[in-house]
């Protein structure tokens, strides 16, 4: 085929020189006297036929490069076509492994890289308290501290807290429960977002704050989150200036904000002004211990992170100065916005996309060898080609067009897959990971597909390339055998290599796996099994006295109670496994000692009803559970957990001593009546914390987690218990219903999806290791078969030879076990913070695996042995 | 001029690119005095075909052999010019060692008597 374009100007060329040619030869023949008509013809029939000239000079111009491009690749697909085995295996691996490599780099670039749609998201920083010697890393600022910092850092543009919590939607009939973010004056400049509609807070509206002003029907104003706009308003221009109750107090609607507006979290759909200051004016100060306001600061143009953080450590050692009790030793850390939103998930991404990188490699060097395998078959052939005098860098750059040919076949397949491997990570991974949705393949994932397939087709070409089109590839066709020695080399490399991968990939999956069942094992100090939840956070403003709150909560008890199937109810304060309890956390002492100099260690304090320990089956290691005795009228009383029982009270029986909590405004003293087992409250790797339980009849409190533990599957009885809930009082839906054992599941999240992924991925890489172990083992015995015939003809038992291609298989595989172990040691170190219970570098765990690999091994290389143990020596030799 | 029916040969197999070397040894020409470079040079004895004189030509300035560039005549022609290369030049001196060898070689077969005799 010739193609017509670019040689235009080259074939005018060639006509002028042959026609200036044909002038010359005229003119000489007319200056040496001939006519001038007889010299055109003579000069003409000399010249013989132009058309000839024309197309043989044509030919001589050789190929272009294009040209020969497309011959390759036509050359490439006749090939594939010819050898439709190969092209299958190839093409799944290829297509597994970058379509793999796409869904994984999908999600880490949608989660590590992305745009925050944030203005300057650079200059957006996050501010977190630490108090390493607590335990305490990276909590929020409290009250009185944030305001400190409001009024010193001027390092900052703007500056602000915010905290977000539930709120009841009650409009008309359907209440429903939404997350609401509390933000102080500086929220909206520091994100820089504009609003959909209407407008964010006005100073004075900021300052208004939450309360109420008396005698006016709406309680301020709101910015509400593009779904509840349209959910609630239908998407109306006319909703600004609008109202919508909020925890039954009617606030006005000021702007919308778009559905992209992330900064206090995915799922806000309201945002209401915060004035410390007024929040606080009931009590005596603000507080400066409680310790959970997230903080987000602008940086003023020209400032550095650095900069910043150096006047935070300033101001932060002037206020633990100021104020010893609550901030001595406490930290200000200060980190890009980008941390916080990627957070914990970093370690999984980053965990997943090597693994998913080795299994890129693994893929292109399955498909190598595959080719290495293809290039004996093929030996003639380029013999053949290089006697007849094609270049070696010719048969180079043929060979290369057809791994790039397979490789671009096998990335279209893989960008395919990888859609579909998208869609369903999107279903895998969890919210807390994945921040952003919808999961898009964007420019950056094409770029990286492409990148991938090119680096795969020519990592799986260029060794096959330079093997196929060696010099030794003319003894071939003088001997009429295939060529010997170093043929093997590269291919045996390229089977080490792999199980030097798979190993890797196999490592890391079973730590996960041990990692998940470890965990699964721990005992959270509770039971998970047939317990239901139910969290309900009363309207204060509805149900203002104690009486009131009692009434509702001991309907619902009772209520619960009475559903057939339900064995114990109780209720608590704050629910382990679960966010959104308030978590009070004070100061405490033994009532024997004096208060300790400086600040107190602190203690975390739940409210729990008389059910509650029976509810989740937490035993009473000694003394009393509460019960009817301890009314709002009687003595105040506490139950410890084992864990306060054994650091505060060494030895010594707690119970009928007397402990002092800074809490509720004042010191007071309360006696110890019973020692509870200690659970965990912060997921399975959390180790246990000191606790101390008040009677709820002591301490009433207006949000409440039900227990509700059944005979039945709890989830059966979730229809019953919405409806009881409805009957109650519509405008109070559940905040959370779920089981007890979901949220402990939930606990595993990260951990399951990473054991998971690098499960299927240490599968993929077994299977691909396999199959190169079989090819290798195919061909040795394909090529031995002679041999293997002769020395059987001689005496030796047909399972000697055989056994010695195992054992050389087995070598190459141990071989790059062994640099995989090597490997492993330092990379398993990036899994440090996923792995539980067991070192990373868990010598049994490294062990397991090179056994999977040498028993996959054994399995892959069953068939092509038996084989050779099957070869009948007569046949063998006659061949 | 020459015979009418000239007792015309052939240029040998592989020996036409040897020969547009030589000839350009002496300076750039373009294809027509190259043709005509090898019959008066050899006596009438070698026409080259223009059939094959332009394949040639064209193939040695794809090995990079030649160069070729324009240039306008005396008498105002348009003409494309060839000069030797660096390598075209290498080229013809083993290219003429070869012919040496070879005719050397063919000459002590076909004319024995006149090898190896004393002169």
């Amino acid at each position: 085929m010739r193609l017509p374009f670019g040689r235009g100007r080259r074939s005018d060329e060639l006509d002028e020189e042959l026609r200036s040619h044909l002038a010359m030869a005229m003119r000489d023949l007319v200056e040496r006297g001939v006519p001038p008509r007889e010299a055109e013809l003579r000069a003409r029939r000399e010249f013989g036929n132009v058309n000839v000239v024309r197309e043989n000079t044509r030919d001589a111009w050789g190929p272009r490069w294009w040209e020969e491009a497309l011959r390759d690749v036509r050359f490439g697909f006749r090939a594939l076509r010819r050898d439709p085995g190969f092209a299958l295996v190839a093409l799944g691996s290829l297509a597994l492994g970058i379509g793999a490599n796409t869904a994984v780099f999908t999600l880490t670039d949608a989660t590590l890289n992305r745009a925050l749609p944030f203005a300057e998201p650079e200059r957006l920083l996050t501010l977190s308290e630490s108090n390493p010697a607590k335990g305490r890393v990276g909590v929020g600022a409290s009250p009185a501290n944030l305001l400190d910092w409001k009024r010193s850092a001027d390092v900052f543009s703007s500056l602000a807290g915010y905290y977000s919590r539930s709120v009841v939607v009650t409009e008309a009939q359907d209440a429903e429960v939404i997350i609401g973010t509390q933000v102080t004056e500086g929220f909206f400049p520091a994100f820089g977002v504009a609003p959909l509609l209407g407008r964010v807070f006005t100073s004075e509206e900021l300052a208004a704050g939450l309360s109420e002003s008396p005698g006016s029907k709406v309680a301020g104003p709101v910015v509400i989150g593009e779904r509840l706009w349209r959910r609630r308003f239908g998407g109306s221009a006319e909703a600004v200036g609008r109202t919508v109750s909020l925890d039954g107090v009617s606030r006005l609607v000021v702007g919308v904000m778009p559905a992209s507006f992330i900064a206090s979290g995915p799922d806000v759909e309201a945002w209401l002004p915060w004035d410390l200051e007024r929040a606080y004016a009931h009590l005596k100060a603000v507080p400066r211990d409680s310790r959970f306001i997230k903080v987000a600061g602008r940086l003023r143009p020209g400032v550095t992170p650095e900069a910043a953080a150096a006047r935070m450590d300033v101001l932060a050692a002037t206020l633990a100065e100021r104020h010893p009790d609550t901030n001595k030793g406490w930290t200000v850390s200060v980190a890009p916005i980008r941390e916080q939103m990627v957070g914990e998930s970093r370690a999984v991404l980053v965990a997943l996309f090597v693994a998913v990188l080795l299994v890129l490699l693994l893929t292109a060097s399955n498909v190598a060898t595959l080719q290495i395998a293809r290039g004996f078959a093929r030996e003639r052939e380029m013999a053949v080609r290089l006697a007849l005098g094609v270049g070696r860098g010719r048969l180079v750059r043929q060979l290369l067009t057809e791994s790039l040919v397979l490789a671009v076949m096998g990335g279209a397949l893989g960008l395919l897959l990888g859609g579909v491997l998208v869609r369903s990570l999107q279903e895998l991974v969890p919210k807390s990971i994945l921040a952003i949705e919808p999961l898009r393949m964007n420019a950056r994932v094409l770029l990286f597909a492409f990148a991938a397939t090119l680096l795969s087709g020519l990592a799986s070409g260029v060794l096959p390339a330079l093997r196929g089109s060696g010099e030794a590839l003319v003894n071939v066709l003088r001997s009429g055998m295939s060529q010997t020695a170093p043929r093997g080399h590269a291919r045996h490399l390229l089977v080490a290599a792999q199980a030097a991968l798979a190993l890797l990939l196999v490592t890391g999956a079973f730590l996960l796996v041990r990692t998940v069942l470890g965990l699964r094992a721990v005992d959270p100090g509770f039971e998970t099994r047939n317990q239901l939840v139910i969290r309900v956070a009363l309207n204060t403003k509805k149900y203002r006295s104690n009486e009131e709150r009692n009434l509702y909560f001991d309907a619902l008890e009772k209520g619960l109670r009475s559903q057939p199937g339900v064995t114990r109810v109780g209720a608590t304060t704050v629910l382990p496994m679960s966010e959104g309890g308030t978590d009070f956390n004070r100061p405490y002492w033994r009532a024997d000692r004096a208060r300790p100099e400086g600040a107190p260690v602190p203690v975390d304090i739940r409210m729990i009803t008389t059910g509650y320990p029976g509810a989740m089956g937490i035993r009473t290691v000694s003394g009393r559970s509460f019960d009817e005795r301890d009314a709002p009228d009687r003595p105040l009383v506490v139950m410890i957990n084992e864990r306060l029982a054994r650091t505060t009270w060494k030895g010594e029986d707690p119970v009928g001593k007397q402990v002092v909590l800074d809490y509720l405004g004042g010191q007071y003293p309360y006696e110890i009546v019973g020692v509870l087992s200690d659970t965990r409250y912060y997921g399975l790797r959390s180790e246990p914390r000191p606790e101390v339980f008040i009677p709820y009849r002591q301490n009433p409190y207006p949000a409440l987690f039900f227990v509700v533990h059944t005979t039945v599957p709890p989830e059966t009885l979730m229809p019953a218990a919405r409806a009881l809930l409805d009957r109650l009082d519509p405008t109070q839906p559940a905040q959370l219903m779920t089981t007890l054992s979901a949220l402990t599941e939930r606990s595993l999240n990260r951990e399951r999806l990473a054991a998971w992924l690098l499960g299927v991925m240490a599968a993929l890489a077994l299977l691909l290791c396999g199959l190169g172990v079989w090819g290798l083992i195919e061909h040795a015995v394909s090529q031995a078969t002679r041999e293997i015939g002769l020395r059987m003809a001689l005496g030796a038992r047909p399972g000697q030879a055989a056994a010695g291609i195992l054992g050389r298989a087995f070598g190459l595989v141990s071989a790059g076990v062994l640099v995989g172990v090597a490997l492993a040691w330092p990379l398993s170190s990036g899994l440090r913070s996923l792995v539980f219970g067991i070192s990373p570098q868990d010598p049994l765990t490294l062990l397991t695996s090179a056994s999977v690999l040498l028993l996959s091994t054994l399995a892959a290389s069953l068939r092509p042995l038996r084989r050779a143990v099957r070869i009948d020596p007569a046949a063998a030799l006659r061949s | 001029m020459a015979n009418p029916t000239p007792r015309r040969l052939e240029v040998l197999q592989g020996t036409l690119e040897m020969l547009i070397l030589q000839t350009l040894q002496w300076g750039p020409q373009h294809g027509y005095s190259i043709a005509t470079a090898i019959r008066v040079g050899s006596n009438d004895a070698l026409q080259v075909e223009t059939g094959s004189l332009y394949p040639a030509l064209h193939r040695l300035e794809r090995q990079k052999c030649v160069k070729a560039s324009w240039e306008t005549s005396a008498n105002r022609q348009r003409t494309r010019v060839y000069r030797l290369t660096a390598s075209g030049r290498k080229r013809l001196v083993s290219e003429r060692s070869r012919w040496e060898a070879v005719s050397a070689a063919m000459s002590g077969i076909l004319f024995p008597s006149k090898q190896g005799s004393p002169a």
